[in-house]
C-alpha cells in the first residue's frame, strides 16, 4: 500500500516537472498496480483526461504501451537509485 | 482510511482482541475496540458506516472514562476525532484530537501523540487547505514517530510531508519527502532488496 501511494506521489511531481510521457508511463503503472487501493482514484483519473489532452494523441499512446511494460518493483529499484544518486552529488 | 485489505483489517483485529485481554479490558472495550478496528483502517466504508462507526467510537469513548481507563480515552478519542474528518466535520475534528492529544501528552505516549499530530490533526490541517499548520502539525507528528522508531509510521510522515510540499508547489521538497519514504519502505521491504540485487548482480 505504501509504495503505491509514494507512486501516485511521484506522479504528481513528475507530471509538476513537466516530464509527461514519463507521468503517463508510471500512471499506466500505476492503475495497473493499486489493486484494492483506491484511495487516489479520483485524482489519477483527473492526471490522466489532463495528460490525454495535452500530449499529441499518438505521443500519448507510446507512452501509455511504454508504461505496460513497466515492472513495478523495477521501477521502484530505479527511483531509489536516482535517489541515492542524487543525494551523492 | 479506506484500503480495501479486509483480511488484514480482520487479522488486526484478532491481534486487538488479544492484546486488550492481556490487560484485563473490561469486555465492553474489547469489543467495541474490536469492531472499530475491523471495520476502520483496512476496509472500504461508506459515509453510513463512519457515522455508526462514531457512535462506536463514543460509545466506547464512554465506557473508558467509565473505568478510569485513560489510554483507551485518548484511543476512542482518536477515532471520534477520525470519523468526524471522514464525514468531512473538520471543527468536530480537530477539538476532538485536541482533546485526545492533551490526555496522550499526559500519558507520555509518543506513538499516540504522534498519531494524533500526524493522522489526525495534521491530515485535517491539510484537507483544510492549511498547509503551512499541516505541515508543522506533520513534522511534530513525525518528530514522536522516530521515537517510536517504527519505520512505518516515519515513512507514512515522509508522505504526509511530501503532499504538503506538493500542495505548495514545493515539488523538489515533495519529491525528496517522497523518496525518503519509498527508501524506508525498500528497507523494510525483503523483496525489493532481493530485486535490487539482481538488478545490480
Amino acid at each position: 500500500m505504501g509504495n503505491i501511494c509514494t507512486l501516485f506521489g511521484i506522479i504528481t511531481v513528475v507530471e509538476a516537472q513537466g516530464r509527461k510521457e514519463r507521468a503517463v508511463e508510471l500512471l499506466v503503472l500505476y492503475f495497473q498496480q493499486r489493486g484494492a487501493i483506491k484511495m487516489h482514484d479520483d485524482e489519477a483519473e483527473r492526471l490522466r483526461t489532463r495528460l490525454q489532452s495535452e500530449l499529441p494523441l499518438e505521443v500519448f499512446e507510446e507512452s501509455f504501451e511504454r508504461g505496460k511494460a513497466l515492472e513495478f518493483q523495477q521501477v521502484l529499484v530505479e527511483l531509489l537509485t536516482e535517489s541515492k544518486n542524487a543525494s551523492e552529488q | 482510511m479506506s484500503l480495501g485489505f479486509p483480511e488484514k483489517g480482520n487479522r488486526l483485529a484478532e491481534e486487538s482482541r488479544a492484546i486488550l485481554q492481556d490487560r484485563n479490558a473490561p469486555q465492553e472495550i474489547l469489543l467495541a475496540f474490536t469492531s472499530l478496528l475491523r471495520a476502520s483502517t483496512y476496509l472500504t466504508l461508506t459515509q453510513d458506516q463512519y457515522v455508526e462507526l462514531r457512535q462506536v467510537a463514543q460509545a466506547g469513548l464512554k465506557i473508558a472514562r467509565g473505568s478510569g481507563d485513560q489510554w483507551h480515552v485518548a484511543m476512542f478519542l482518536y477515532w471520534a476525532g477520525q470519523y468526524a474528518r471522514l464525514q468531512k466535520q473538520y471543527k468536530q475534528a480537530a477539538q476532538t484530537g485536541e482533546k485526545g492529544l492533551a490526555i496522550a501528552e499526559r500519558l507520555g505516549e509518543s506513538w499516540l501523540i504522534a498519531s494524533f499530530f500526524s493522522l489526525l490533526l495534521g491530515t485535517v490541517e491539510y484537507e483544510c487547505g492549511s498547509y503551512l499548520e499541516a505541515r508543522r502539525r506533520f513534522e511534530q507528528g513525525l518528530r514522536y514517530f522516530k521515537e517510536t522508531g517504527q519505520p512505518w509510521t516515519i515513512a507514512v510522515s515522509y508522505g504526509h510531508l511530501g503532499n504538503v510540499a506538493a500542495a505548495l508547489r514545493d515539488f523538489p521538497e515533495a519529491e525528496c519527502c517522497y523518496r525518503k519514504r519509498l527508501k524506508i519502505f525498500g528497507e523494510s521491504d525483503g523483496q525489493l532488496w532481493e530485486t535490487s540485487a539482481r538488478c545490480s548482480a
